[in-house]
């Protein structure tokens, strides 16, 4: 797919998903790509998010224009570039929502996650019920119970989530993932009344 | 290959480059460096490394820091100049030595100087780079005002860096610490609070908070007033400047003696009336109880905000002179039920730190620093709201881009407003400027595609570009006062003047005849389309020569050809810029711009 490029520098070939030249280690400018292949991690939904924070802190630990602070103009935009690209990716990622909004994409599922013309009446309801249950609930001790299911929703979602990409079941895995956002907006919501 | 290019390298393997920490603090300035293995505290001449942030200009003379006497000339010094910076620190509020007039930043550019001096005497050799310490809460007009004033005074800004990291990286490279770390720096004129990670070699900042106007002097000022009305019956404000002053001073000074003994006597002056008073430090801590829960609340709404349980933080490292206030770590342990960490030297982490990281920016090293940007940017859209295009807490270097359209059928140019802050409505958030992009393809309203880009570099120091899809006319902006210079241009002019300078005064010369050439050229290139509208055919070749000499004059060090040519420019388009004031400029139509989702 992608068309082999060569070293401003040296002119040795660079291979694809390369950052740094292997024969004489100049950085290159970043290319377009997604933030797996980025990162250099399987696409998944299911990541170890420890695993995660460390690779991308190994990245930064070798593209952070802190490093190349020394060297010409062009390498400097280079790695402030790659950098935050880097920074972008590892939040994206460390999101479930905007992991699986990535991996719908890469699936050719370009829908946005908030899609206006979502209308679910099973998840819109159960939506509102638990808004509900939050706001009639008179103590902080109730409250935090609907939190707790509220967050036991979020995880068995989740688990949903990970199995319809497993079976590559993108339709589905696009409703999970509206309804996901929503809950994770309500549970900031709640958070913050607390 | 050309082999005669090719230079010996100059240092062998045990000689380290050098790169000053620099505190710039709001009370009191400390600079350090690592050479070789080896830390050290720059001292001044009497031997102190806690340097007050005060300037004296008295007829012909200047004096700073310690070598201001606590006598009756201290009270003209200037000091807390650092709060300006969150204001219009281009403001003309002070005169110098010579009764001329000059702003925070040549005030902030002298004291630069001196601590540059300072340091060149410690360590025996010249020395160009540094890494600057700026509060975590800063805006990008207060940061790239110090980086300014600090290019000004003729040093090479490798970094700047938030006080609070450079705490946490002092801190925890020192006492090798690992886990989450909220790092609370209340100093003379600001607080910060940040979040850390540390592991191993890696300093990520989570998130950061804080208030850039909040701080020690804030107290004494408060305690000050207090004491007036409660044991002389007198309305603070109505005193006069000088009696103001005064007090605050003493107020200070009681303060920091409150620290040592917990109730004293002391003879107080208010207006030529003296009472001795008791000192003691419940009256103290009831003064400035809000201003401190003020800081408990910031952090704990930042707690909130990150989603990380308490139990998951290792405890608070306490940094800044105000600190050292007993009743805030009383506050924090009430607050937080969390451990304290005191075991460091609450002036001297931030410096530091900052001399540390500089030692690996210029030396390497394994360790990397991750840091975030504390408040939002964007732009004002429809209605005078501001669309944020990079959200506080973002990891930096962050890179956006947005695309807006146009309001009005056949609109030729956008005005952009540059807006940071975290309030719904422009007005309340701080401007840092606006720009035009004009000759875009006259269109219906809704349909061009016009991209701005957002560049928050390593600095936390952002450059905006906005892009006609169609055309591909861009504009650049960086984040600048009036006519001042593009940060990367004033880079390149203190970088090219360190090489051949004959000696300190000679390279601030080259940088300031530079940089006053190099504005001039930017803004002749903005009119290049008025003077060919304007101006005869010899004039625009007259104007044409000028500025090609003056170009070829910025790539020596040649202070005087400079200046000379300046001149020269300046003479012949004299009477274009006369023309021009006359000329009615109104190409710019409607200002309100729409979001693209
Ligand atoms: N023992 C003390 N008790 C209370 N306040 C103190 C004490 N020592 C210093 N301070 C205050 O700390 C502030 C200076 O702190 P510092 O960290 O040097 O500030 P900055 O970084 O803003 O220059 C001053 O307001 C000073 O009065
Ligand atoms: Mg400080």
């Amino acid at each position: 797919m992608s068309v082999k490029s060569i070293c401003w520098s040296c002119e040795n070939v660079i291979p694809p998903n390369c950052f740094l030249c292997q024969k004489c280690n100049k950085i290159q400018p970043p290319k377009q790509i997604d933030e797996f292949k980025l990162m250099g991690i399987p696409e998944t939904f299911d990541l170890d998010l420890d695993e995660l924070e460390k690779t991308y802190l190994k990245l930064q630990q070798l593209f952070h224009p802190d490093k190349y602070s020394q060297l010409s103009d062009q390498e400097i935009k280079y790695s402030t570039l790659l950098s935050s690209m880097i920074n972008e990716a590892y939040q994206k990622l460390n999101s479930s929502i905007s992991r699986a909004t990535i991996l719908l994409k890469l699936n050719g599922f370009n829908r946005h996650s908030e899609d206006k013309s979502f209308n679910d009446p099973d998840v819109l309801e159960e939506i509102m019920d638990i808004q509900n249950e939050f706001l009639e609930a008179e103590s902080s001790e109730l409250k935090k119970l609907t939190i707790q299911k509220l967050n036991s929703k979020i995880s068995e979602t989740m688990d949903n989530l990970s199995i319809s990409f497993k079976n590559r079941q993108y339709e589905t895995a696009n409703k999970l993932n509206i309804k996901l956002s929503y809950l994770e907006k309500i549970r900031i919501d709640f958070k913050k009344q607390l | 290959m050309n082999l005669i290019k090719i230079k010996e390298p100059k240092s062998s393997k045990n000689d380290t480059k050098i790169c000053l920490g620099i505190d710039f603090g709001t009370t009191n300035s400390v600079c350090s460096v690592k050479v070789k293995d080896k830390f050290q505290f720059i001292l001044d001449e009497k031997g102190e490394t806690l340097i007050p942030t005060m300037i004296l200009y008295n007829s012909k003379t200047k004096k700073f820091g310690n070598q201001i006497m606590k006598n009756e000339s201290y009270f003209n010094s200037i000091f807390s100049v650092k709060r300006n910076f969150t204001k219009d620190f281009d403001l003309k509020v002070y005169e110098d030595e010579n009764g001329s007039k000059i702003s925070s930043m040549e005030v902030s550019k002298d004291f630069f100087i001196y601590l540059k001096n300072l340091c060149e005497k410690n360590l025996n050799q010249n020395i160009f780079d540094c890494v600057i310490t700026v509060p975590a809460y800063f805006d990008e007009k207060a940061r790239s005002g110090i980086m300014r004033a600090a290019f000004m005074a003729g040093l090479r800004v490798r970094r700047l860096i938030n006080e609070p990291t450079a705490a946490a990286f002092a801190y925890g490279l020192e006492k090798k610490k690992e886990g989450i770390f909220f790092v609370y720096d209340l100093g003379g004129g600001t607080f910060d609070v940040s979040l850390l990670k540390l592991a191993d070699g890696i300093f990520k900042v989570i998130a950061t908070s804080g208030d850039p106007n909040l701080g020690g002097d804030d107290f004494d000022i408060l305690y000050a007033k207090w004491l007036v009305k409660k044991y002389f019956k007198i309305d603070f404000d109505s005193l006069n400047k000088r009696e103001k002053l005064k007090l605050v001073k003493k107020s200070k000074l009681l303060k920091e003696k409150l620290f040592e003994s917990q109730a004293f006597n002391e003879k107080l002056k208010v207006n030529e009336c003296v009472k001795e008073i008791g000192i003691n430090i419940k009256d103290f801590n009831k003064v400035i109880n809000n201003l401190i829960d003020r800081t408990i609340q910031i952090s704990m709404k930042l707690l909130n905000e990150v989603d990380i349980e308490i139990n998951k933080i290792e405890g608070f490292v306490l940094v800044g002179g105000s600190s050292r206030i007993k009743c805030i770590s009383e506050k924090i342990k009430e607050n937080f039920e969390t451990t304290i960490f005191d075991d460091v030297n609450p002036d001297f982490v931030v410096s530091k730190g900052a001399a540390l990281h500089g030692y690996e920016l210029l030396n390497g090293s394994d360790n990397v620093l991750l840091d975030v940007t504390p408040l939002s940017l964007g732009i004002e859209t429809m209605g005078g709201l501001m669309e944020k295009i990079i959200s506080r807490n973002t990891p930096i270097p962050a890179i956006k881009e947005q695309t807006f359209t146009t309001h009005e059928n056949g609109q030729t140019a956008i005005k952009f407003l540059i807006l940071q802050g975290e309030r719904e409505t422009s007005v309340n958030n701080r401007k840092l400027g606006e720009f035009i992009l004009s000759n875009i393809q006259p269109k219906p309203a809704g349909i061009p595609r016009i991209t701005i880009m957002f560049s928050l570099d390593a600095d936390g120091i952002l450059f905006v570009t906005a892009k006609d899809e169609e055309t591909g006319i861009q504009n650049k902006l960086s984040v600048k006062t009036n006519d001042d210079l593009d940060l990367n241009d004033m880079r390149k002019i203190v970088e090219s003047s360190i090489e051949n300078a004959k000696d300190d005064i000679h390279q601030r010369m080259v940088i300031e005849a530079k940089v006053k050439a190099k504005s001039f050229l930017n803004e002749i290139e903005s009119v290049k389309k008025d003077i060919e509208l304007l101006c005869s055919k010899n004039d625009i070749i007259d104007i044409e020569d000028n500025v090609n000499l003056l170009k070829k004059s910025l790539e020596t060090n040649d202070c005087d050809m400079i200046n000379q040519n300046i001149e020269k420019l300046n003479k012949v388009t004299e009477s274009f810029a006369q023309k021009r004031i006359e000329k009615d400029f109104s190409d710019v139509i409607g200002k309100d711009v729409d979001k693209i989702d």
